[in-house]
């Protein structure tokens, strides 16, 4: 395998527009990792910007005040508390998700004016599960996804699409779906053609760049 | 003597009306109509690199992406 080149590591110092980037509360294991791509997908392919810890290291080791200032710099978030379960290793519940969406929902509620028109959606395997787990956010925009890519994809244009104003509508959750499916197909040679490990390996920053080229190719070859 | 005041008028005020500016879409790219913005993050790859992998990999795949399965 090839040494690409190294990136800077500055993603505090670039800017993004604040009112395209969208900020991910997830797990970043290698179970996830199917729900996190898609939802990447169709962020990008909705017009707008992911973000998440992985923006500062692929092992998303990062510090709360990190996480935080990587928040405020965005006017959407999307929070999964799906992973409720018990750590395999250690048998404990695992609090980081909550957490950072409780730092959300104070935003909203006592942040600054731009920080209280945060757009918000919450993510869960199960329907209701929330009543159980997170009873306080009842009310909220809560969407199960069953653990299904497509569901996150559709969860996600459809929130996105919502939250436009009266900017032109998305494109439907089923083509895009399509299109990530497509995408899953040629994975593979694009990953050989950048001479990389496998796909599942591709880092998330390289993942994004992959996707934000393909997207245009791909309509254009299934349009064809 | 009217009609030429209102003609200056007309001119003056066509002229002091704020000009739309077109959003300029050169060198973004665009999926199903959608602008898609610039992720920043410096990838490993230039986007070069990945635009060619990306052309190669839908070429080779060409039929079964036109395929609906």
């Amino acid at each position: 395998m090839r040494s690409p080149r190294i990136p800077s590591p500055s993603p505090v110092a670039i800017r993004r527009p604040r009112s395209r980037s969208v900020f991910i509360n997830c797990p970043f294991d290698s179970a996830y990792q199917p729900l996190l791509r898609a939802m990447c997908f169709t962020i990008v392919a909705s017009g707008y910007i992911p973000r998440c810890a992985l923006d500062f290291s692929d092992s998303a080791s990062v510090r709360f005040q990190e996480i935080i200032g990587l928040m405020t710099s965005c006017d959407y978030s999307i929070h999964d508390v799906s992973r409720v379960e018990l750590d395999h290793d250690s048998k404990l519940p695992r609090f980081n998700m909550p957490l950072e969406l409780g730092a959300d929902l104070a935003l909203r509620i006592a942040g600054s004016r731009a920080q209280r028109a945060r757009r918000t959606l919450v993510l869960d395997a199960e329907k209701h599960r929330y009543d159980v787990t997170l009873s306080d956010i009842s009310g909220m925009d809560i969407e199960a996804h069953g653990n299904e890519p497509g569901n996150v994809i559709r969860q996600v244009r459809n929130w996105l699409n919502a939250n436009r104003g009266d900017q032109p509508i998305l494109p439907g959750a089923t083509a895009i779906a399509d299109d990530y499916s497509a995408y899953l197909k040629i994975a593979p040679d694009i990953v050989r053609g950048l001479r990389l490990d496998p796909h599942d390996e591709l880092p998330h920053r390289d993942y994004l760049e992959v996707v934000e080229q393909a997207l245009p190719l791909i309509e254009k070859a299934r349009s064809a | 003597m009217w009609p030429s005041k209102l003609l200056i008028l007309l001119l003056v005020s066509g002229s002091a009306k704020p000009r739309q500016k077109a959003a300029s879409t050169r060198g973004k790219l665009i999926y199903r109509g959608v602008t898609l913005q610039k992720l920043a993050d410096p990838s490993r790859f230039s986007a070069s690199e990945i635009k060619k992998a990306v052309e190669d990999a839908v070429a080779k795949n060409t039929e079964s992406l036109t395929r609906r399965d």
